[in-house]
């Protein structure tokens, strides 16, 4: 299979459907007082928005060589954006770093 | 009132614009074969960071669409919770501008809204100006991108760690905000075994589910514990 034109519109336009969504809910469910203070709702507050950061990390590195030498270059990168992070807390910066170090490391 | 504005959108200029060209050239770079327009309309469309990123490793493995639904869906959620302050005021507006502002409605364009302190009569023209301000910032920034990935013929391989290195700071960022640290380390050894155990189509979907069975027995045995202990 390749990347046909109509895949590709209709995976921009789901994206972009999902995307308005998770912008519009609010509007639509929240109006309650009630819903806004479900259980499921706290729960999913206090929990889902880091885990589901931290699944995509992980899922973002799914093709790395794991089994072949434990995707050491990506966890060097990865270790690299964590700590210039840490010391100087500019994301954008991290990014860059941990990119050049990455494109450094899978060249050498 | 429109100077005054401009500056407070400055820093998300600075912020914007440069990644919006770390995306345009990763699109370019991996689907040179399509033409450079269609990453332009990806931003107009989706208009968000990381969900572009995301849709673009997505396409890449060429994704099932209900994959695709699942993950942008995911990923952009915490606007929910973002939203709720700005339900409101915003139930005031003309339907249009209203569903306008929701369209553009990014966390740098929420936080810049929320500390913009425009007077009651003014907030409508105010936080459309802020939105359009912003979404041009990352409409420039991605034909930027794309006309440097195109015109400096540079090998660009490993680019695509940029979606790994924005994932990373979100994480560390959340992880330092966060009382509860229990999501991360759940999230991160189910999901590191998901590589290994899980199909890789399915691997964000099956881990997810995974993650959430796990942390909402946890929430559940957590707060029956702590009514026990309390009375």
């Amino acid at each position: 299979m390749e990347l046909t034109d109509s895949y590709f519109w209709a995976a921009v336009g789901i994206a972009a459907l999902a995307t308005y969504t998770t912008r519009l809910l609010p509007f639509i469910l929240l109006r309650s007082k009630k819903a806004y203070q479900s259980r499921w709702l706290s729960f999913f507050r206090d929990n889902m928005p880091l885990a589901i950061i931290t699944t995509l990390l992980i899922y973002s590195l799914k093709d790395a060589k794991w089994a072949e030498n434990f995707a050491y270059k990506e966890i060097a990168a990865i270790a690299a954006v964590w700590l210039s992070y840490l010391w100087l807390k500019n994301p954008l910066l991290s990014i860059v770093l941990g990119v050049g170090i990455y494109m450094l490391l899978i060249r050498i | 009132m429109g100077i005054k504005i401009f500056l407070l959108t400055l820093p998300v200029m600075m912020g914007y614009i440069p990644l919006a060209i770390a995306y345009g050239i990763l699109f370019i770079t991996q689907f040179p074969q399509l033409p450079w327009y269609y990453a332009v309309v990806v931003s107009m469309v989706v208009y968000a960071g990381s969900g572009q990123f995301l849709l673009i490793s997505l396409l890449a493995s060429l994704s099932g669409l209900f994959e695709i639904a699942i993950a942008s869906f995911l990923l952009n959620i915490r606007h929910i919770f973002y939203g709720i302050s700005l339900l409101h005021e915003l139930q005031t507006f003309r339907f249009w501008n209203r569903h306008l502002l929701i369209f553009t409605l990014t966390d740098e364009t929420y936080a810049i809204i929320k500390e913009s302190d425009i007077p009651q009569h003014n907030k409508e023209t105010g936080y459309l100006i802020i939105a359009f301000l912003n979404y041009t910032y990352w409409i420039i920034g991605s034909i930027l991108g794309i006309v440097l990935g195109r015109e400096i013929s540079m090998n660009w391989n490993g680019i695509e760690f940029a979606l790994s290195a924005l994932f990373a700071v979100l994480t560390l960022s959340l992880l330092l905000r966060s009382k509860n640290k229990t999501p991360f380390f759940v999230a991160l050894s189910i999901s590191f075994m998901g590589i290994f155990i899980f199909p890789s189509q399915q691997m964000l979907i099956l881990s997810l589910l995974c993650i959430v069975v796990v942390l909402w027995i946890l929430y559940n045995s957590n707060s029956t514990r702590k009514l026990n202990g309390t009375h």
